[in-house]
C-alpha cells in the first residue's frame, strides 16, 4: 500500500473519529456537566432503581446462560481434530453475532404467541408466561445472540493459554474433566473479559427486551426516555443523569475486562497440538453435538420463520415480493451507510495505530483515543443517537434551510454506526499491533523509513486481512443496528434504516411480510458469516 | 508456492469482493450529496412528513400520493416505544427551525398541544368541508378524521362475559389484580386517554385510580400492540388498547375480542361519558420548508378517499364524515362527546401524575 494512501486513510480515520466517538463523548460531557435537567433529580427515583436491579438480574442471567451455551462449543472448537470441522464450527459461531438481535427476539415472540398445544403448556410449566418472566425471557434471547463471544474467547484462551494446563491435567483425568479443572482456571482473565463484554452488551441492548415484553428494564426505559429527552435543551444530559448508576456499572465492568484483554494481547504463536486427541471418536462425537447445538442456536430462527411463513394470511410469494419491495426502498440506503461505516471503521483503526518508537505524546494520543472509542461503544445506543442528533442538528451545523449535513446526508447515521462499532477494528488493530515483532520496524528504521513508512512497510501488511474482516463485521453490525439508527435517520436523504423498519414491524406481532424480511436478514447474516470465515482463514 | 496461491484464490476473491462492494456502496452514498441541493427532489417537489400513524397503514397511502402527484414524500416514523410523543417533542424542539412540513398523527391530543404551542400553521384542507366542526380546529391549525376507539381486549376463551369491566375505573377492583396490561401512559393514545380521564374525573380521583392500578399490579407494556400480544400469550387477561390492534390480532387468527369501557367517574355521580374514540389528525407545520407541496399532501390525507381507505384497512378507522359513515355502514359504539381540548390542556399534568404516582 503506498504511503500517501496510508496518510490519506489516516486523515480520513481521524476525521471519522472526530465526527463520531469524539462528538458523542464531547456532547455527553459538555451537556452532563451542567447537571440534571429541569424536573430531573440527581438521585434516581424508586422506579428507576427497580429497572436498574431488573437489568442487573437480566444481564447476569444472560452471562450465565451464554457461558453455558458457549462452553461445549468452545470445547469442540479447540478439540476438533480436523481443520474443516473447526472452520465449520467457527462459521456457525460467527453467524449469531452478525444477525440482528431483534430477529432472535421475533423468533421467540412467534414461539411465545404460538397457539400450539405443546409449546404453550411447556412455556407455562417453565414459568415463562408469568407476568414477571420478561427479564428471564430477554436473558435467554440475549444469550442465544451473545453466546459466540464467550465461545470464541474461551476457545482462543484455551489455544493460547490453557493448553499446557490441559495437557498436564490429561495425564490423570478425562478430557472433559481436564478442560474444566485444568484449563478453565488458567483462562480466568479472558473469561472475565468475555463475561464483562456479554454483561455490558446485554445491559445496553435496547431491542430485545421491549420485543419480548421486558418493559421494566433500563434499556427499554432508555429508549422511551430518548423520545422524551427531545423536549429538553440538553437531551444527552437528561439521558445521562437518568442512567448514571447503570453507566457506572458498565464502565466498571469494562475496566474489569482490561486485565483479560491485556492477557489476550500477549497471545501469539500456534497452539496446534491442542487439536490432537488420543480419542478421535470422542472428539468427533463432541464436535457433532456442538455443531448441532450451534446450528440450532444460529439457524433456529430460520426454522421458526419457515414454519410460520407457511400458514399466514399472505402466500409465501406475496410475502417475499413485499419484503423485496421494502428492501429496495430501505435496503439500499442501509447498505450504503453500512458500507461507509465499515470503511470508516477500518480507517479509524489505521489512524490510531502507533509503534513503540514514536514520540510519547503521539502514543499517548493514540491510547487515549482508543480509550474514547471503547468507552463510547459501551454507552447505551439511545444516548449515542441523542448526542449525535443534538450536535449535528445544532444551529451551527444542521440549521441551513436548503441543504445541511443533518437533513440531507447520512453523515449522522454513519457517525452513529461508527460510534457504536468502530471499537471492533480499533481493538483488533491494537491487539495485532502489539504482537508484531519490533525487529521489522527496526529494520525499516535502519533503511531510513519515516514513521508512516514504518507503519506502511512493517505493520499494515501483517494486519490488513483481519482489518478487512473487521470492516465487514462493522458493516454487518451496522446493517442490523436499531436503537441509535432510529434516532439519527436523516429526514431528507434517500431513505431510512431497514433494521429500524423491520424492528418497528416486529412489534405488531406475527405477520408474513415481517417474517419474510426477518428470513432475508438471517440469510444476509449467514452470507456475511461465510465471507468473514473465508477472509479469516489462516494460511 | 503456486499451489498455495491457487489454494487461497477463493479467499482473495472473497476479500477483494467484500472490499469492492464496501467501496462502491460508499461512493454511491456520496451521490446524493452532489445533488442534495435539489432538496425538492425534482420538478414536482418533495415534502417532509412526521408520521405517528402505524407505518403499515401510512406507507401505502404516502406511496400512492407520490404515484398520483409525483411529489416525493420524505417520512419520519416513530417507534412503538416512543409513539407520537417522540415526534411531538421533536417538532417542539425544532420550532425555531422546522424540518417537517406535515404532521400526521395517530391521535389528536398531542396535535392540539402543538397548536397551542405555536408549532402548527393555519391551513384548511380543500377536501375537508364535509368534516364535522368538532373535528376541525377553529383556527384551522389541524383537521381530524378516522376514529379509533379505546377498548379493553380479552380472550373470549379464557374470560367470561360477566367478568368484563364495564368502566375504566373498574380496573382497580382487586379481582383484576395482575391481570391488566396497558401501554406506557406517557406515549401514544394511552397518553391522551389518561389525560381525558383526568379532565373528566379531576386530580384526586385520578390519583386514587393510579394508586389502585399500581397496587393491583398492572403491567406496563411497550405499546398498545404489545399489550395485545401479552394477552395473546396468556401473560394477562385484559389489555387496554386501540380498536385497530384488536382487529389486526383477529385477522391474524388470535382468540381475542373487545369491550368498550365507559369513561364514567369512579363515584358514578358524573354524566355517563361513553367510550373514548380518538381521531387521527393532520396539520401544516408553522414555517414548513416546503409549504405549497405540504398543502397538497394535507388535502390528500384529509380527503374522504383516504378516510374510506383507512376504514377498509385492518386499522378500521371509523369515518368522522356522517355521509361516509352511512355509506360504509360504520359505527363507533358508545361514542362519547369528550372535550378533546380540555383533555389536551391536561397532558402535561397527566404526564407528571403518571410519572409521580402510577410509575413511581
Amino acid at each position: 500500500m503506498p504511503t500517501p494512501l496510508v496518510r490519506l486513510v489516516r486523515f480520513f480515520g481521524w476525521t471519522a473519529f472526530l465526527a463520531s466517538s469524539a462528538v458523542v463523548a464531547g456532547a455527553v460531557v459538555v451537556q452532563a456537566a451542567g447537571g440534571p435537567e429541569i424536573e430531573q433529580r440527581l438521585w434516581p427515583t424508586p422506579r428507576l432503581w427497580r429497572y436498574f436491579f431488573a437489568t442487573l438480574w437480566m444481564s447476569s442471567a444472560t452471562v450465565v446462560m451464554a457461558l453455558a451455551l458457549a462452553t461445549p462449543v468452545a470445547y469442540a472448537l479447540v478439540r476438533s481434530p480436523r481443520r474443516w470441522q473447526r472452520q465449520a464450527l467457527h462459521t456457525l459461531t460467527v453467524i449469531p453475532l452478525l444477525t440482528m438481535p431483534s430477529v432472535y427476539a421475533y423468533a421467540w415472540f412467534i414461539l411465545a404467541t404460538n397457539r400450539g398445544a405443546i409449546l404453550q403448556p411447556v412455556m407455562g410449566f417453565l414459568g415463562l408466561n408469568a407476568p414477571g418472566a420478561g427479564p428471564l425471557c430477554a436473558a435467554w434471547v440475549l444469550a442465544v445472540w451473545l453466546w459466540p463471544i464467550p465461545a470464541l474467547i474461551l476457545a482462543a484462551a484455551f489455544r493460547y493459554g490453557g493448553a499446557g494446563a490441559y495437557r498436564l491435567a490429561c495425564l490423570d483425568a478425562s478430557p472433559l474433566r481436564a478442560f474444566l479443572v485444568g484449563a478453565l482456571p488458567v483462562m480466568r482473565g479472558p473469561m472475565m473479559a468475555a463475561c464483562a463484554v456479554v454483561f455490558v452488551l446485554a445491559a445496553i441492548d435496547s431491542t430485545v427486551a421491549p420485543l419480548v415484553g421486558a418493559s421494566d428494564v433500563w434499556s427499554t426505559e432508555m429508549l422511551a426516555s430518548a423520545n422524551v429527552a427531545r423536549r429538553y435543551a440538553r437531551p444527552a444530559a437528561y439521558l445521562f443523569w437518568q442512567s448514571w448508576p447503570m453507566l457506572a456499572v458498565t464502565v466498571l465492568l469494562a475496566l474489569s475486562a482490561l486485565p483479560g484483554l491485556r492477557q489476550m494481547s500477549k497471545w501469539g504463536g500456534d497452539g496446534g497440538l491442542v487439536h490432537e486427541t488420543s480419542r478421535p471418536t470422542s472428539a468427533s462425537r463432541t464436535w457433532g453435538i456442538s455443531v448441532v447445538v450451534a446450528i440450532v442456536l444460529a439457524l433456529g430462527p430460520i426454522l421458526v420463520f419457515a414454519v410460520s411463513l407457511a400458514g399466514g394470511r399472505y402466500t409465501i410469494t406475496q410475502s417475499f415480493a413485499e419484503a423485496f419491495r421494502t428492501i429496495r426502498v430501505a435496503g439500499v440506503p442501509t447498505l450504503m451507510v453500512a458500507a461507509c461505516a465499515g470503511l470508516a471503521g477500518v480507517a479509524v483503526a489505521v489512524a490510531l495505530l502507533d509503534e513503540p518508537r514514536w514520540p510519547r505524546p503521539l502514543r499517548f494520543a493514540s491510547a487515549a483515543t482508543t480509550g474514547i472509542v471503547v468507552l463510547v461503544a459501551i454507552l447505551p445506543p439511545p444516548l449515542i443517537g441523542t448526542s449525535l442528533a443534538s450536535f449535528f442538528s445544532s444551529e451551527i451545523i444542521g440549521n441551513a434551510k436548503h441543504w445541511n449535513i443533518y437533513d440531507n446526508t447520512p453523515v449522522t447515521w454513519v457517525a452513529a454506526m461508527l460510534a457504536r462499532f468502530a471499537f471492533v477494528p480499533v481493538c483488533l488493530a491494537q491487539l495485532l499491533n502489539r504482537r508484531i515483532p519490533g525487529e521489522l520496524a527496526d529494520q525499516a528504521l535502519s533503511d531510513g523509513a519515516n514513521r508512516i513508512e514504518r507503519l506502511t512497510c512493517a505493520r499494515l501488511p501483517l494486519m490488513w486481512r483481519p482489518l478487512a474482516a473487521a470492516g465487514v463485521a462493522v458493516a454487518g453490525l451496522s446493517l442490523s443496528e436499531v436503537a441509535a439508527a432510529g434516532l439519527v435517520q436523516p429526514p431528507q436523504w434517500i431513505g431510512g434504516s431497514l433494521a429500524v423498519y423491520i424492528d418497528s414491524q416486529m412489534h405488531y406481532g406475527r405477520h408474513n411480510q415481517t417474517i419474510a424480511l426477518s428470513l432475508i436478514m438471517v440469510g444476509g447474516a449467514v452470507m456475511a458469516g461465510l465471507v468473514l470465515s473465508l477472509i479469516a482463514r489462516r494460511r | 508456492m503456486r499451489r498455495t496461491q491457487r489454494k487461497h484464490r477463493p479467499v482473495r476473491l472473497a476479500l477483494y469482493g467484500a472490499n469492492a462492494i464496501l467501496l462502491v456502496m460508499s461512493l454511491l452514498s456520496l451521490w446524493p450529496l452532489g445533488c442534495a441541493g435539489d432538496s425538492d427532489g425534482g420538478s414536482a417537489g418533495a415534502v417532509v412528513v412526521y408520521c405517528s400513524v402505524d407505518i403499515g397503514f401510512a406507507e401505502p397511502i404516502l406511496d400512492d400520493f407520490t404515484r398520483e402527484t409525483g411529489i416525493r414524500v420524505h417520512r419520519q416514523f416513530d417507534t412503538e416505544a416512543g409513539k407520537t410523543t417522540g415526534l411531538l417533542h421533536k417538532l417542539l424542539a425544532e420550532r425555531q427551525n422546522p424540518r417537517a412540513d406535515v404532521w400526521w398523527s395517530s391521535e389528536i391530543f398531542g396535535t392540539m398541544q402543538l397548536a397551542a404551542d405555536g408549532v402548527l400553521d393555519a391551513y384548511r384542507p380543500t377536501t375537508a368541508d364535509d368534516i364535522p366542526r368538532q373535528y376541525r380546529d377553529r383556527a384551522d391549525r389541524w383537521t381530524a378524521f378516522g376514529l379509533r376507539g379505546r377498548v379493553l381486549a380479552y380472550d373470549p376463551k379464557r374470560t367470561r362475559a360477566e367478568d368484563l369491566p364495564r368502566r375504566w375505573c373498574d380496573l382497580v377492583d382487586p379481582k383484576y389484580r395482575g391481570r391488566v396490561a396497558m401501554a406506557d401512559p406517557r406515549f401514544g393514545t394511552t397518553r391522551g386517554h389518561m389525560a381525558t380521564l383526568l379532565s373528566l374525573w379531576g386530580e384526586p380521583a385520578m390519583m386514587k385510580f393510579y394508586e389502585g392500578l399500581r397496587g393491583n399490579g398492572f403491567h406496563r407494556s411497550d405499546g398498545n400492540s404489545h399489550s395485545v400480544l401479552m394477552l395473546v400469550r396468556g401473560v394477562v387477561d385484559y389489555a387496554a388498547t386501540d380498536t385497530d390492534d384488536v382487529i389486526v390480532a383477529q385477522q391474524r387468527g388470535d382468540s381475542i375480542a373487545m369491550v368498550y369501557p365507559d369513561l364514567d367517574t369512579p363515584d358514578g355521580k358524573g354524566p355517563a361519558a361513553g367510550t373514548l374514540w380518538i381521531p387521527c389528525s393532520v396539520a401544516l407545520v408553522n414555517g414548513a420548508p416546503h409549504g405549497s407541496v405540504a398543502r397538497k399532501l394535507i388535502d390528500y390525507l384529509a380527503s374522504a378517499k383516504i378516510e374510506e381507505r383507512l376504514y377498509a384497512s385492518d386499522s378500521r378507522n371509523v369515518p368522522v364524515r356522517p355521509g361516509l359513515r352511512k355509506k360504509l355502514g360504520a359505527s363507533a359504539p358508545g361514542e362519547s362527546d369528550v372535550d378533546y381540548a380540555a383533555a389536551a390542556a391536561m397532558l402535561d399534568r397527566s404526564d407528571a401524575l403518571v410519572t409521580d404516582v402510577l410509575l413511581k
